[in-house]
């Protein structure tokens, strides 16, 4: 590649990663609004609080993953770093992420939850027992498939040494 | 050395002297023509960007093995979509003339081939000391990039070779 493609790769690169940026701001602020503003019209106060739980727990989840990707490598970073040691701590970041799960999934927990019974009564007890049992089906499976992959990842750093 | 015209001057003299080899190695990442293509250019601009903070405590070869094995790694480990199926046609081979001295040709094409897709198969670490020896690196340089002992290189590529040479002939045993 010629200088000049490298100069103009750089800067394309840098404006799709702040277009990058910018739109998923704006996209998790737009769903932020249309959260807020349905709690605000809501009648039920149990499922206009289980609302906003889960609007809490989404920021929440925003924040950790933000952290997550703020720790991307750098391009200054790539040339002191050896390369044995720059895999293990991809792995070990990965495997940071997916072994402890309910730090994310708890969190969502109290939300969902209150806003599913909020219209318990209203519902036949068999639909209520499905809704409970597929709810705990998912959040384990979820939990199932994160622990999988940190085990994974804990045996490859170790090989490292 | 951050200065722009120290950046450039490092920037030309690495895509001059490694040039080559890096288009080698992004082939003993990436199978695929297209994404190899693009891990070649994320490798030159990542080397671009690096010499801002490149400060000479090590050799210029180090810095760019280094940046190019980083940057090569962070995207094998992530997530693919629409992986392409072992052994896909790579157009690079597929340049070389079938017809000039025959079947000779023919042979070495597939073999090189072949060992590519055996190197696709290894492990980050172990691709990383694989490649760095089919450069030529010696060992000692090959610990400089890597993080290893020179004396751990050398088991590995032992290993290594051992493990390329029986996979060679076991695929060859199957009549592929």
């Amino acid at each position: 590649m010629t200088l000049d493609a490298i100069k103009v790769r750089a800067q394309q690169f840098d404006r799709a990663n702040r277009r990058t940026w910018a739109l998923t701001g704006a996209l998790f602020l737009l769903i932020l609004i249309v959260e807020a503003w349905q709690v605000w019209r809501g009648n039920n106060i149990l499922e206009r609080t289980g609302d906003l739980l889960q609007i809490a727990a989404l920021v929440y989840c925003a924040y950790q993953f933000r952290d997550y990707y703020a720790v991307e490598p750098k391009a200054a970073t790539l040339g002191v770093t050896a390369s044995v040691d720059f895999y293990r701590r991809q792995l070990a970041r990965q495997h940071e992420l997916a072994s402890r799960p309910w730090r994310y999934l708890v969190a969502f927990v109290p939300g969902v939850t209150l806003s599913l019974f909020s219209r318990a009564l209203d519902r036949p007890f068999a639909q209520n027992l499905a809704i409970a049992a597929f709810g705990v089906a998912l959040f384990l499976g979820v939990a199932w498939v994160n622990m999988r992959t940190a085990r994974k990842l804990r045996r490859e750093v170790d090989s490292l040494g | 050395m951050s200065d722009a015209a120290g950046r450039e001057r490092l920037y030309g003299e690495a895509a001059g002297e490694f040039g080559a080899a890096l288009e080698r190695l992004a082939r003993g990442y990436e199978r695929d023509p297209d994404k190899r293509r693009d891990l070649l250019q994320e490798i030159h601009l990542a080397l671009w960007r690096s010499f801002a903070r490149f400060d000479g405590r090590c050799s210029l070869r180090t810095w760019v093995y280094r940046v190019a094995h980083n940057t090569a790694t962070s995207h094998v480990i992530r997530p693919k979509t629409n992986a392409p199926a072992f052994g896909a046609p790579d157009d690079d081979l597929e340049s070389i003339p079938d017809a000039a001295d025959g079947e000779s040709l023919l042979n070495r094409r597939r073999a090189l081939e072949r060992l590519y897709e055996l190197i696709h198969r290894l492990r980050p670490p172990d691709r990383q000391v694989m490649l760095l020896y089919l450069e030529d690196v010696e060992a000692v340089a090959i610990a400089e990039v890597t993080g290893l002992s020179a004396v751990n290189v050398a088991t590995k590529v032992h290993r290594i070779k051992q493990l390329l040479v029986r996979r060679f002939y076991e695929r060859v045993g199957d009549g592929d």
